[in-house]
Formats: structure tokens, C-alpha cells, sequence
């Protein structure tokens, strides 16, 4: 029966390095498709994964275990992503923000009558026009925005996980997760109105 | 605002839930948006939950163990110093 992540960590706390292998193989999909997410770049994504595991490795002594270690791995992913796209720097932000709906303060606004999306999420993942589509909007999404997004829809954590991992209140994940899919479906819709 | 998050995750109250899900068989309009809202994220997680290229694991744990052995070394110089 494997080991839980409590009694990998554990055993890693001890020096016991095969078992700190054991929770990298456990994470190591989910950390580079978050670091992917967030950086774009696969070569780069690969030393966020690589800098991240080091830092829990380096820390994991220190980890007390009042959060799960997941929430752990994730925040360190996502500052690890962070800072390594502040060093980069390169790419300007087409701020969606401006260009996309307006918001109250809120956060509400007022939607277009909804186009009908007749055809399925199955068949249109197909299409790489709009997978390029997807994957510039998630890219230009400002960076909180993209965070919450990508731990929510697409590794599916709880809203309670996601702002453990990323040090927020439950609400101001839902607030951004909101935003974040009005954001990507806006783009998506208008999409689908030009088909 | 969260409504709609609140709605699709079933985390409304009871009363609030049945509120939404009664609007929601006589509004066409919102229908068809919380659809979109669903495949939004649907599509997401098709697109973007990719497998990692299948060598990553392999560069990984050698970069990992190369850097234990570095400080390992180091340490123990200190050490004999």
C-alpha cells in the first residue's frame, strides 16, 4: 500500500531521500503543468519544477505540516513561477483587463446575450485555432487571475485548497476564478460568434 | 458575482440553490451562459492539462541528486577544513 504524503514527509524530514523521491514523482506532473501554465515557455517550466523541488528540499525540515504538503508544493510553485517571470520580464501584458469586459468594483458586469455554443467541448478541443486561443488568453490573463485558474479548472483543486495554496480567503478565490473564466470565455464567445 | 461559482460547485444554500435552478428554467438567456461558463472551464482543462514531456521525471531526480552531492561535498570539505 503507498505511503501517504504525511509519512513521505515524515520519513524525508529524517534524511530518508528515497522517500523525498517518492512525493517529487507523486507531484512533479502537477508542479510543470502549473509552472507550464505560468510560464509557457517548456524549457523554462522545467527549471521552475527543478528550483521548486530544490526549495522543498532545502525547507522541508521546517515544514510543521499545518497545511496539507500540496498546499505546500503549490505555493512554492507559484512563487517560484512568479519570480522567475519577474526576472524574465520579456513579455509586455496585453492586459485582458482593458481590452476585455468591464467590471464594477464588485466584480459583476453586465453579459451579452450568450451566444449558443452549439458545438462540444470534445469536438473543439480539436481544433488547434482554438487551443492557440485558449492558451493566448490564459498567457495574457494577469498572473492572480492565471494562478487561481489553473489550480481550480485545471488541476482541479477545491476553492479551500486553492487559497491555502496560494495564502488568500476563499471568496477572493472565487472572485478571481470568476473573473478569470469571464475573461477566457469573452474571448471564447467571441470566437464562437465569428464561426 | 460568486453566484454563479457558488451555483455550480453546490455550495448555495438550499433555498438560494432551488432560487437559481427555478430562474434558471424560465431564462434562456442564462442558460445558455452558464453553459458557456461550464465548457469554459471544460475547455481549460482539455487544453491545458497536457502530460509533461515523458523525460522529466529522469532530468528531475538526476538535477535533484546532483545538487544533494554538491552540497554533500561541499559539506564534508567544510568539514575536513
Amino acid at each position: 500500500m503507498p505511503m501517504t504524503d504525511v509519512e513521505l514527509v515524515k520519513k524525508a524530514q529524517t534524511g530518508d531521500y528515497p522517500a523525498f523521491e517518492d512525493l517529487v514523482r507523486r507531484y512533479q506532473d502537477r508542479v510543470y503543468r502549473l509552472a507550464l501554465g505560468m510560464i509557457q515557455v517548456p524549457a523554462e517550466a522545467e527549471e521552475v519544477v527543478q528550483d521548486t523541488f530544490l526549495n522543498i528540499f532545502k525547507n522541508i525540515k521546517e515544514f510543521r505540516g499545518d497545511a496539507a504538503i500540496s498546499s505546500w508544493i503549490f505555493r512554492v510553485t507559484a512563487n517560484t513561477a512568479l519570480m522567475a517571470l519577474r526576472r524574465q520580464r520579456r513579455k509586455p501584458h496585453l492586459s485582458l483587463e482593458d481590452a476585455g469586459p468591464d467590471f464594477s468594483e464588485d466584480g459583476t458586469r453586465h453579459v451579452q446575450e450568450p451566444t449558443d455554443w452549439t458545438i462540444k467541448p470534445n469536438e473543439l478541443v480539436l481544433s488547434g485555432e482554438l487551443k492557440e486561443l485558449i492558451q493566448t488568453t490564459m498567457a495574457n490573463l494577469p498572473e492572480k487571475y492565471r494562478l487561481v485558474l489553473l489550480l481550480k479548472d485545471v488541476e482541479g483543486l477545491s476553492n479551500e485548497e486553492v487559497a491555502e495554496a496560494l495564502g488568500l480567503t476563499v471568496p477572493t478565490v472565487k472572485a478571481r476564478l470568476h473573473r478569470s473564466r469571464l475573461i477566457v470565455r469573452d474571448q471564447l464567445d467571441h470566437y464562437f460568434r465569428n464561426q | 458575482m460568486g453566484l454563479v461559482v457558488d451555483y455550480l460547485d453546490r455550495t448555495l444554500a438550499a433555498a438560494e440553490f432551488q432560487d437559481v435552478g427555478a430562474h434558471m428554467h424560465r431564462c434562456p438567456p442564462c442558460v445558455r451562459f452558464v453553459d458557456s461558463y461550464c465548457k469554459t472551464s471544460t475547455l481549460c482543462q482539455r487544453v491545458l492539462k497536457v502530460p509533461p514531456p515523458v523525460e522529466l521525471g529522469g532530468r528531475l531526480q538526476a538535477f535533484l541528486r546532483s545538487q544533494l552531492a554538491m552540497a554533500c561535498n561541499v559539506g564534508g570539505r567544510a568539514k575536513r577544513g
